[in-house]
């Protein structure tokens, strides 16, 4: 694939002095079926070239949350404004947007090609203009080869590239994402991924990716919420979730011989709160960090175990840092409520 | 990579006032219908039967002197049910068929209005009327009914079917924004089609069964033909048959036209 | 002797009266009068112009019939009624599906004068039929009618007739769907070029 493309004229310049400013801001935004509270009190904003997570288990109400800001469901409350555009204008905030629906499904009979000619003169592309704007997306997102060749053809991976090149016919300001991986092999989520780095990159276009894969979420975004039965239960940068959540916690794996040696290191180790040995498995001692410490020390308070083993002539078989992963912080934060 | 005239982004960013949103949609829906297989299958198949139909009358007719008017009756009476239902089922398919097909999210994400889709899909499905009406024609010049006859059957034929295709194809429209599934809307449609048709087949007397006649759209519009056809009445006497298959589709395309602004992405409408 | 002058008239009268009267007697047309008088049916007769057809079905073919007065007198209006029947016992013939007129009002036929009608038959099915023509007087003097003058019948022989192109219709039965199926395929091919 070969990103292409800017938003707007003279992007760079648009992108870093856009960098401050808000290009879709979410005020308590709320959706109700009936006794049902899909999502409650939604509020963030996002800036060009930003790429936001909407985690969150199944029937956290992260499709719902893209639905009312994609002016497909109406809020039961709260409001929202893209660009300026207030959600009280729903085809003005459509010709802003780009969307890729979870359930996206495609017209097999057409071609890519005509698939995305057709959404261009939908958004008022003249014939003409339509069919420039299909070939450069298909360029975009590797579909070139495959622009004639009807839809019914395409592997899941090249539908979901489609549909991201569809999410783009207009230029959005906003992209929204839903679950744009699912079913896709590493290859595939691979590329997908890539895409949406360009794209926030190079277009600065805004991002809200909803997706269950934590992975994705640590490599691509700069922020996450993480919505759980409707409501908010944690936002920030994926570090402030990660610091957040879990304590930080270490494994160890020394010589079972050593496994008292190593014990009496630990426990004098910097930074080192408590240290857990189990009598079953000689030689597994796990270190448990004291979490202002290793937000102050960090990799080198990290170190600072391993350096304390082999300070005291113990072989570090293997380590493991344990409970930094947002994966786990999720699960913290999503379990039991 | 394309070679572009104007900069990439000029060309990306769409005018800020798309307009002619149900042209795009009919296009789009016609190159679906008659560049696949559905459209032309179904034409063919009613030529076919044409065929049969007018060569056995044909058969016939050189054994009876008097039922050429008969014959020619009866091809406009098919010709005109299957353009309606066919016109019908067509409608009943473009919205819970999107829906079905998971792929009406993606129409309601653009900055189309909904009434236009709604709009557009409708032209798409009342365009199979004229081509079954244009099939029929040559059938009906070769019994050889005369031309004043010939053009007064076609045009009474042409007449009754467009306002009973308006009539149920808004019909069928209106029953797929209720539906999330196709196979439902298909089948209520039909339903309904079937229930008006069925007093054609029953011999109606008396005031009640004038009433009948007069009120149902279908049974109005096939004793119109029958009237100019076989009896020799002209438009004029005739015409009080064509007030329920004119005030049919007025109502049902107003209520499509109301109801068809509230589209959404789940059966029924946005209150 | 002596004749006296009246007596001769008398008896002249009285048998040119006679005379009269066996004359018209013989000479009375074959049905009643209005009067009620019965009347031989020798008087009228009816023919035809043909003896034997042999027809398809679907055919037409016309003869004429002749209903002549021999009598004296003019006959009352009269019907001329065209019939068939199956003479071999198997062929329904409904008049109708045959013959699109099949009685004719024939006015009084002045004596020694006759009347021609023209018959059209199409026949619908196969099989040995007789076609023949009756002449009868139309109502009121039906009531009294004496014996009806028939005209020999026709023996009419009809085969079944199968055409490949009835009515002309081939055609078009075969150019519509043929025309349709090449423009759908053509497109079909001319889309999958594209």
């Amino acid at each position: 694939m070969r990103p292409t493309g800017e938003h707007g004229g003279a992007a760079a310049g648009t992108i870093e002095s856009a960098a401050a400013q808000t290009v879709l801001k979410v005020d308590r935004i709320s959706k109700s079926f009936g006794p049902t509270t899909a999502v409650r009190d939604l509020s963030f904003e996002v800036s060009p070239g930003e790429i936001m997570g909407l985690l969150g288990p199944n029937g956290a109400g992260k499709t719902t949350a893209i639905r009312v800001l994609s002016t497909i469901l109406p809020p039961t409350s709260g409001s929202f404004t893209l660009s300026g555009t207030p959600y009280t204008q729903p085809r003005e905030v459509r010709r802003q947007i780009g969307v890729l629906p979870e359930s996206a499904g495609y017209p097999l009979q057409l071609s890519g090609e005509e698939f995305l000619r057709y959404h261009a003169r939908l958004f008022g592309h003249t014939a003409r203009a339509a069919r420039e704007v299909a070939a450069s997306l298909l360029s975009e997102v590797g579909l070139t080869e495959r622009a004639s060749s009807l839809i019914s053809t395409y592997s899941r991976g090249m539908r979901q590239r489609l549909g991201v090149a569809r999410a783009l016919v207009n230029a959005p300001r906003v992209i929204f994402l839903d679950e744009p991986t699912l079913g896709l092999d590493p290859a595939g989520q691979r590329q997908i991924l890539g895409l949406v780095r360009d794209v926030a990159g190079e277009r600065g276009t805004a991002i809200i990716l909803s997706t269950h894969f934590l992975d994705e979420v640590e490599e691509t975004c700069s922020r996450v919420i993480i919505l759980n039965r409707g409501e908010v239960i944690a936002e920030g940068s994926v570090a402030e979730i990660k610091r957040r959540a879990a304590p930080r916690t270490a494994r160890a794996h020394v010589p079972p011989e050593l496994h008292e040696r190593a014990l009496s290191a630990l426990k004098q180790a910097s930074g080192v709160s408590s240290v857990d040995s189990s009598d079953n498995q000689r030689g597994w001692l796990t270190a448990t960090f004291d979490s202002a410490w290793l937000d102050e020390h960090r990799e080198a308070g990290m170190n600072s175990v391993i350096r304390s083993l082999t300070d005291a002539d113990v072989p570090v078989l293997s380590f493991e840092l344990e409970g930094g992963r947002l994966s786990d912080a999720f699960l913290l934060l999503t379990e039991g409520r | 990579m394309t070679s572009l005239s104007r900069s990439e982004a000029d060309l990306r960013t769409p005018p800020t006032q798309p307009s002619g949103a149900w042209m795009v949609v009919a296009g789009q829906e016609l190159h679906d219908i008659w560049l696949s297989a559905r459209g032309p299958v179904i034409v063919l198949a009613f030529s076919l039967l044409l065929s049969l139909l007018t060569y056995l009358a044909a058969a016939n007719k050189e054994l009876n002197i008097l039922d050429q008017k008969d014959t020619v009756n009866l091809i406009m009476q098919i010709t005109l049910g299957i353009g309606v239902a066919v016109a019908l089922l067509f409608s009943a398919d473009t919205i819970s068929g999107e829906r079905e097909r998971e792929t009406f999210e993606s129409l309601l994400l653009t900055p189309a209005p909904r009434r236009q889709i709604a709009l557009g899909k409708f032209l798409a499905a009342v365009s199979v009327w004229p081509v079954i009406m244009i099939v029929a024609i040559p059938y009906v010049w070769a019994l050889k009914l005369g031309s004043g006859l010939f053009a007064d059957a076609v045009a009474a034929g042409f007449v009754a079917g467009t306002l009973l295709t308006i009539a149920f194809a808004s019909i069928g429209i209106i029953v797929s924004i209720f539906s999330n599934s196709n196979r439902l809307s298909l089948a209520t449609s039909f339903f309904v089609f079937v229930v008006l048709l069925a007093p054609t087949q029953l011999p109606l007397s008396g005031w009640f069964g004038d009433f009948i006649i007069n009120v149902n759209p279908v049974t109005a519009g096939s004793t119109f033909l029958d009237r100019v056809i076989v009896k020799d009445q002209g438009w004029g006497e005739a015409s009080n048959l064509l007030i329920a298959p004119i005030l049919a589709a007025l109502i049902a395309s107003s209520v499509a036209f109301v109801i068809a602004g509230r589209l959404r992405l789940q059966a029924g409408i946005d209150r | 002797m002596r004749r006296s002058g009246r007596s001769s008239p008398g008896i002249a009268g009285a048998l040119l009266a006679v005379l009269l009267s066996a004359a018209a007697a013989v000479s009375a047309p074959a049905f009643a009068q209005e009067n009620g008088e019965q009347a031989p049916a020798s008087d009228v007769t009816v023919s035809v112009s043909k003896s034997e057809v042999s027809a398809f079905t679907g055919d037409r073919f016309t003869f004429t019939s002749e209903i002549d007065n021999n009598g004296s007198r003019a006959t009352p209006p009269l019907i001329a009624n065209l019939a068939f029947v199956a003479i071999d016992g198997e062929t329904y013939v409904d008049p109708e599906d045959w013959s699109p007129e099949r009685t004719y009002t024939v006015g009084p036929i002045a004596a020694g004068s006759s009347a021609t009608q023209t018959w059209t038959v199409k026949p619908d099915l196969e099989g040995d039929v007789a076609v023949y023509v009756v002449a009868l007087p139309s109502a009121p003097a039906l009531a009294t009618t004496g014996p009806l003058a028939a005209s020999p019948a026709i023996h009419l022989h009809v085969e079944e007739h199968r055409s490949l192109n009835p009515g002309g219709v081939l055609p078009v039965v075969l150019a519509v769907p043929g025309v349709l199926a090449l423009a759908f395929a053509g497109m079909r091919v001319a889309r999958n070029k594209r």
